[in-house]
């Protein structure tokens, strides 16, 4: 499955036993002059389903308007702050404002600095020139339902994570198994951390002894191109 | 004549090295200028805050809120019914519903506000978001605009007090 992450690289996931549980979810920093910005990059709809399932949609004050071919939402939380959400045809893009009453006018500055495409293969929002925006630190989520999820990072970026010590030889890379243990010696959360020439990928088990996670960490393969 | 064609040979070649350069400094002003541009753009955000309409001016000193619409859009819709259920006729302010499709018109049937159904004018105005509010003071000159995200946002950029909205 080949689909298109926001920075514009195409991701490749290969070799997943079972289907994953939906479009791929991205998180990605924009630094430009005024600092930095986080963006989510999600399936259209994404953060209302997911603020609904949570429980959180009735503490919203929600505001609406169209723009660009598109809803813009403002989710406005009175304890923490604003979520801005653009809902495109396809994907959204959604960022963080502190505090309340936030104008969507500040939303859209940002947006205008990028060249934002949205297609099925997915959004991307590339920095307009002149803008002084770069994009880096991209993370892309999925799950398989109740196996586990899937977390993959440009390897570049994720140098200082890979381990010193030689992991296990697979499939054009390298892989190390890591559990967390709790006092009494348990496995908590195990994970698989795996790097090949593009991505740093960490897969984590929804149960520890799983099978069906084993299959997923023996033949999944993840490349950024 | 040997000579003669090289010495051609020679001349168009260094002819089409001047191009190159002319067109790279060309595109070199292009990028200059897209950068300006867009610097210029982020300093002065969606649109220059003074624009003029004349026809949103007023004899009577009051001032004109217009509210610019599109079609496909339920927000522009019931904020549009918001607008009309607010604005009446001893209220020191004009109302105005803008939009390009004649069928935004009937959101405001049977109110006081003045639909103005003009694709042209919508295009001057050049709103980023709908629906957005824009207030021109009694000489058409435009003061501000807001996009409006829900009702309770329209009667606060409208200043409508508690009184009006519970007689509404």
């Amino acid at each position: 499955m080949q689909v298109r992450a926001p920075n514009g690289r195409s991701l490749t996931v290969d070799g997943n036993p079972q289907p994953f549980i939906g479009g791929w979810a991205y998180l990605l920093w924009a630094h430009g002059p005024k600092g930095g910005t986080r963006f989510q990059v999600t399936p259209a709809g994404a953060a209302e389903v997911v603020s609904k399932q949570m429980g959180e949609w009735s503490k919203y004050t929600v505001r609406e308007a169209q723009w660009n071919g598109g809803r813009l939402l403002s989710l406005e939380d009175p304890q923490s702050g604003t979520n801005m959400v653009w809902v495109g045809p396809h994907n959204e893009v959604s960022t963080f404002f502190a505090g309340t009453g936030v104008p969507f006018e500040a939303f859209m500055d940002i947006l205008a600095l990028f060249d934002i495409q949205d297609k099925p293969e997915g959004l991307t929002m590339l920095p307009r020139a002149g803008s002084g925006m770069t994009l880096g630190n991209l993370l892309a989520v999925n799950t398989i339902d109740q196996v586990c999820s899937v977390q993959v990072k440009p390897v570049e970026e994720a140098s200082e994570t890979i381990p010193r010590s030689a992991g296990r030889r697979v499939r054009g890379g390298s892989m190390w198994r890591v559990d967390e243990r709790d006092s009494a010696g348990a496995v908590q959360t195990r994970s698989v951390f795996m790097v090949n020439d593009s991505t740093a990928t960490t897969v984590v088990a929804a149960r520890p002894d799983d099978t069906r996670f084993i299959n997923v960490v023996e033949s999944i393969s993840c490349r950024l191109g | 004549m040997r000579a003669f064609l090289d010495s051609l040979a020679v001349l168009s070649f260094l002819g089409t090295v001047l191009l190159l350069f002319a067109f790279a400094a060309m595109l070199n002003m292009v990028r200059e200028l897209q950068a300006k541009l867009l610097r210029a753009q982020a300093a002065v955000p969606a649109a220059p805050t003074v624009r003029a309409v004349d026809r949103f001016g007023s004899d009577d000193g009051a001032p004109t809120f217009v509210l610019v619409v599109s079609e496909h859009c339920p927000n522009c819709r019931d904020r549009a019914h918001r607008l009309a259920a607010v604005a009446g006729p001893d209220l020191s302010w004009h109302a105005v519903l803008l939009a390009s499709a004649e069928r935004c018109a009937e959101w405001v049937a049977d109110s006081q506000v003045l639909p103005v159904i003009d694709a042209a004018l919508v295009g001057t105005v050049a709103v980023g978001a709908t629906p957005t509010l824009v207030k021109y003071s009694a000489d058409g000159r435009e003061e501000w605009r807001r996009v409006v995200g829900s009702d309770d946002d329209l009667d606060a950029l409208l200043a409508v007090d508690s009184a009006e909205r519970l007689s509404a």
